[in-house]
């Protein structure tokens, strides 16, 4: 078990909170904001093709959320996770700390595998092609104003060090 | 030594420059190398886009067709040799005879390094595929003690590069039928081991299990690290007792060697990971660019530090390392 820092004691349920209370529209259109540029050059090359009829859960434990993705219109979009929808043909889980890491590329997937910090439910290859995505996106063709919002995350990514 | 390191995507050739590869392979988007995994590898542009990033920092570029060409799809590594060459990449690493000869008679000032898949372990082999091929250099096999590597070092035509870092696979590479028995699938012909596709894990409430084309490879209980799932590295009941039978998960590390590899001629070191992320990449290359510096600014002086040691154990298979075959005194 990781221990909580202090700032991980009010980190987590604010973000838990936050989450729980920001209606979907809502974190669709935010999550849209990193989407599309993100993946562009993927999308461009033909990269996001294997999402097609595909639906990619990513389960954060410990806040207790959990966010599907899916093609829309070809780009990459936050879809509803709710009982009623089509159920997910894979699921990356993790805590947040693990999540932030691999956002900012300070961890290696795979080691956080093998530490048992990440798993794979479903689909493995699917998860694959996932982790895969997220490696090949070149952060150096990013707009600016993204790359300053990753180096944000580097500095909440020390207080789980 | 020249520092030969992987990289599957963009980002992660990035990664291996900026932490100082003299040369670092890739491979193109299908079955011609042997690490066709979705997702992963260069297409034309992206391969172009990897050259100039490279070039403009005085790295070289390596492309690896190392899986064994099929009739059906001879075209298609004829042309993964035919895009190398347009590129004008600094070598192509082979295996296949037919596609060594296609090359050579093809292309004659491209240059041509075998495989390890090519599992060739002798002087006398190495010589074959020099004076037939003209290759330049070779990498031997992960089999091999340091004894026998010193042994073909001494009679070899041409370079020889060995493994430094990675998973370790304890087979004569090329060589291996294991993957085949479970999924008809193997690293020589399909590019892959453990084929994801075939790939399950289940999280129950004791262990998570991974299972490939539905036969278990290991259980892991709540607290052990996970290893990758394939056959070499499960636990299987042998005699009543369930431990690993072929091999642990586990990552071959020689960083204690350079000095030996350097004495015994070696004249490049290869990191293994492809598939691994730009960020495993990173760490790797820094630490094995820090041994190599100080190995060459104080040879007599040279160890390896806890430091090094600690952060490949990191992001290693089993989180631990091995000297692997290197380290058998009977072999
Ligand atoms: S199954 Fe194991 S021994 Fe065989 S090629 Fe793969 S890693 Fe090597």
């Amino acid at each position: 078990m990781i221990k909580l820092n202090p700032c991980q004691h009010i980190l987590l349920p604010t973000v838990k909170g936050l989450a729980k209370s920001c209606p979907f529209p809502l974190q669709k259109k935010i999550a849209m904001l990193f989407l599309v540029p993100v993946f562009e050059e993927a999308r461009l090359d033909g990269d996001l093709d294997f999402l097609r009829d595909r639906r990619i859960g990513l389960a954060i434990s410990d806040i207790d959320y959990q966010a599907t993705l899916r093609l829309e219109n070809g780009h990459l979009a936050l879809a509803k996770s709710t009982a009623s929808e089509a159920p997910t043909d894979a699921i990356i889980r993790g805590n947040l700390s693990a999540f932030i890491q691999l956002a900012n590329r300070s961890e290696d997937p795979d080691s956080l595998f093998f530490q048992r910090r990440l798993c794979i439910e479903g689909d493995t290859d699917l998860a694959l092609e996932v982790k895969n995505l997220i490696d090949a996106v070149d952060l150096d063709e990013l707009p600016k104003w993204l790359k300053q919002t990753l180096s944000l995350t580097q500095l909440v990514d020390k207080q789980f060090a | 030594m020249e520092l030969v390191c992987p990289a599957g995507s963009l980002p992660a050739l990035k990664a291996a420059v900026d932490n100082g590869a003299d040369a670092v392979y890739i491979g193109f988007k299908d079955d011609t190398n042997a690490r066709h995994f979705s997702g992963l590898n260069f297409n034309d542009r992206k391969a172009q886009k990897a050259l100039d990033y490279a070039r403009d920092r005085g790295a070289k570029i390596f492309v690896a067709i190392n899986t064994y060409a099929q009739p059906k799809g001879w075209a298609r590594w004829q042309r993964a040799v035919d895009l190398a060459a347009e590129l004008s990449v600094d070598a192509v690493i082979i295996a296949d005879l037919g596609l060594l000869n296609y090359a050579a008679q093809r292309y004659p000032q491209l240059p041509l390094h075998l495989s390890v898949q090519g599992s060739c372990t002798s002087a006398e082999g190495l010589k074959f595929y020099h004076s037939e091929l003209g290759i330049r250099r070779a990498v031997l096999p992960r089999v091999l003690s340091l004894d026998q590597v010193k042994m073909v070092a001494e009679q070899s035509p041409v370079d020889l590069e060995v493994f430094g870092f990675g998973s370790l696979c304890i087979m004569a590479e090329g060589r291996c039928h294991l993957s085949s028995y479970v999924t008809d699938q193997s690293p020589n012909n399909s590019g892959v081991c453990s084929p994801a596709k075939d790939v399950r894990w289940t999280q129950t409430e004791e262990h998570l299990e991974s299972r490939l084309n539905n036969v278990v490879i290991d259980r892991y209980q709540a607290e052990e690290t996970a290893g990758y799932p394939t056959l070499c590295k499960g636990r299987f009941a042998v005699e009543e007792t369930i431990f690993h039978a072929l091999e642990e998960p586990v990552s071959l590390n020689t960083l204690d060697l350079i000095p030996d590899l350097y004495a015994a001629g070696i004249k490049a070191i290869k990191l293994e990971g492809r598939q691994r992320s730009p960020a495993y990449v990173a760490q790797v290359v820094s630490v094995w660019r820090s041994a190599l510096d100080s190995f060459a600014n104080n040879p007599e002086k040279f160890s390896s530090k806890a430091e090094w040691m600690q952060r490949l154990a990191k992001v290693s298979e089993g989180s631990q390392t091995t000297l692997g075959a290197y380290h058998r005194p009977w072999q």
